[in-house]
């Protein structure tokens, strides 16, 4: 096994920044990720062979070409394409690479930058092709450039429906409309604090003035509660929602559309940080389970530090901020940075402190409501992988389950290819609002994803031989 | 005021230059793409949106989160099964099998044993 001294889980904004941070003091960085490149979602690069024309790249793009150019040029060593999928005795890594090799590692202090996958609300309809996670469209269109509709209704809430919509309406894609579930009464309180960074505000301006300008039907306080098809989306219902995001009957609107884009928000990846014996708590304000953790990034465990979204959903610049402190505490625990006047992380404390503001206000905007869980019927979906459906819960429920872990054994909700990314926090919720038990999460077990078992065996055969 | 037209583009939209052309092989089928495209591109941009038949209830999947974290666009690639569109460049003599072919396949079995 490999002892190195600082292993960085992720290579997004966080994870990046974290190793530039570390390299810089001078300790041995090592990065995994899953993917071919470096970037993770947000900073992802379009791919190798591609060449985009610099005037088309996005803001995002050159932010992130400035981080990665800062990064290559230092003494870091990345290990792509490789999957982390499990974590032993708090700082030991378990690794599957491309070639399905098995690494193990071990992480003298281990900083883990996973990210967020995005929260996704079951409706009828939900499993057929057609409809899509907003990340999962933008990531096509940024990066593939490929439309893979002929029009868009755009759902959820937050602000990536308003800049995907804004990119979808810049290369030329028919949106039809956007439909957010938050309301925005009583939204001028916030105005003040949303001045405090400018920059960003007016971006945002930015995206609803491409969408007002392209006659883009903007609804608020309005979801979708289904849609329709055979074989694939041929069309989708919508309705008014209230302050709780209950839907109004009554106010049903019809579109007819081949591709949704669903988005509510970002959960943070915190499985790898359960695995390592991290406190994980429930953050209200994000509605997400999170890795506790101090300003420091430091978390329960020693040695663990955690960064970015899979700290706690807040964006790239937030992740950027977070990471640099992370990479700065891990070499200084490793004893670099002996003395030095300023803290080497001291602007990206005082940045977070002034980004906490803004960053309040976008969580109070568009916060999740459960009252939106009315839509799901009987039938519906609730783990796409193993399909359990509604009915088979609330079966499990009346059978005497209060905890999400013997609902998962009961159902095997949960227990499929996705390990449970997407149907945990719905299973909580709708645990919760039948039995009044509070918000549970499911025991995380390596491996986090799945890999083939015929590596796993040959590699044991190697090793007793 | 000048009304903005709006087109309805679908597929690959013109962007930048995009890698050599390649050839690969879908449910039988000879199909372009281009070096640096995902499966899950290729096969959108095609029009190709169920990608596999979910194993209880045979219900058409497609791309869903785009980001290797929900494996509903699994495909079979070169015989390796369960293989992540979304995650997985196309390369040139590539083999893949949706799950449209498997259903295709087992229907025939299935007519052959009544």
């Amino acid at each position: 096994m490999r002892h190195v001294e600082v292993i960085i889980v992720g290579a997004g904004p966080a994870g990046l920044s974290a190793a530039i941070a570390a390299a810089e003091a001078g300790a041995e960085v090592l990065v995994i990720d899953e993917y071919p490149q470096l970037g993770g979602q947000i900073y992802a690069q379009t791919p190798e062979a591609f060449c985009l024309d610099a005037a088309l790249a996005t803001s995002e793009q050159h932010q992130a070409e400035k981080l990665l150019k800062k990064a290559r040029s230092l003494a870091i060593e990345f290990l792509l394409e490789t999957i982390v999928w499990g974590i032993f005795d708090g700082r030991q890594l378990s690794t599957l690479t491309k070639s399905k090799t098995i690494g193990e590692f071990w992480a003298k202090t281990l900083i883990l930058a996973p990210g967020a996958y995005e929260r996704s609300v079951p409706f009828p309809g939900w499993t057929l092709p057609g409809v899509m996670t907003a990340g999962g469209l933008q990531k096509m269109l940024k990066l593939q450039w490929v439309l893979p509709g002929k029009s868009y209704l755009l759902v959820g809430t937050g602000p990536l429906q308003l800049v995907l919509a804004s990119q979808l309406i810049e290369n030329g894609a028919n949106v039809i409309g956007i439909a957010d579930a938050s309301s925005w009464r009583n939204s001028w309180k916030y105005i003040p604090r949303m001045l405090t960074e400018p920059k960003i505000l007016f971006q945002g301006l930015k995206y609803l003035f491409d969408i007002y300008k392209a006659r883009v039907p903007f609804l608020k306080s309005h979801a979708i509660i289904g849609v329709e098809g055979d074989g694939r989306v041929e069309g989708a219902i919508t309705s008014d929602v209230d302050e709780k995001w209950h839907p109004i009957s009554g106010t049903e609107r019809i579109w007819k559309v081949d591709t949704v884009c669903v988005g509510y928000g970002f959960v943070s990846s915190a499985e790898l940080a359960a695995l390592a014996g991290c406190r994980i708590i429930y953050e209200p304000t994000l509605n997400s389970w999170i890795p506790d953790h101090d300003g420091n990034m430091r978390t329960s465990v020693s040695s663990v530090y955690v960064a970015g979204d899979g700290a706690g959903s807040g964006g790239a610049v937030v992740a950027v901020h977070e990471g640099y402190i992370a990479g700065v505490n891990a070499a200084v625990e490793l004893g670099y940075y002996k003395e030095y006047k300023t803290h080497p992380a001291a602007s990206s404390y005082r940045r977070l402190q002034c980004l906490s503001k803004f960053r309040e206000v976008m969580d109070r905007l568009w916060a999740f409501k459960p009252g939106l869980y009315d839509i799901v019927k009987d039938d519906t979906l609730i783990c796409r992988c193993e399909e359990v459906t509604y009915g088979d819960v609330k079966e499990a429920i009346a059978d005497g389950a209060e905890h999400v872990n013997q609902l998962k054994a009961m159902t095997r909700a949960g227990m499929g290819l996705c390990q449970g990314r997407f149907c945990e926090v719905n299973i909580a919720y709708l645990l919760q609002a039948a039995t009044g038990v509070e918000l549970q999460k499911y025991t995380v077990r390596p491996p986090v994803k799945p890999l083939p078992i015929e590596h796993v065996i040959a590699e044991f055969e190697i090793k007793s031989s | 005021m000048k009304t903005r037209k709006i087109r309805t583009l679908q597929g690959r939209i013109p962007k930048g230059e995009r890698g050599p052309k390649i050839q690969f092989e879908v449910d039988g089928k000879i199909h372009f793409s281009y070096r640096g495209e995902t499966v899950a591109a290729a096969l959108l941009a095609d029009g190709k949106q169920i990608f596999r038949l979910s194993p209880k209830k045979q219900e058409p999947r497609g791309l869903y989160c785009g980001m290797g974290s929900c494996f509903e666009c699994i495909v079979t690639i070169n015989g390796v099964p369960n293989v992540r569109a979304c995650m997985t460049p196309v390369e040139e003599g590539m083999r893949v099998e949706t799950g449209m072919k498997a259903r295709s396949k087992l229907q025939g079995k299935n007519d052959e044993t009544c």
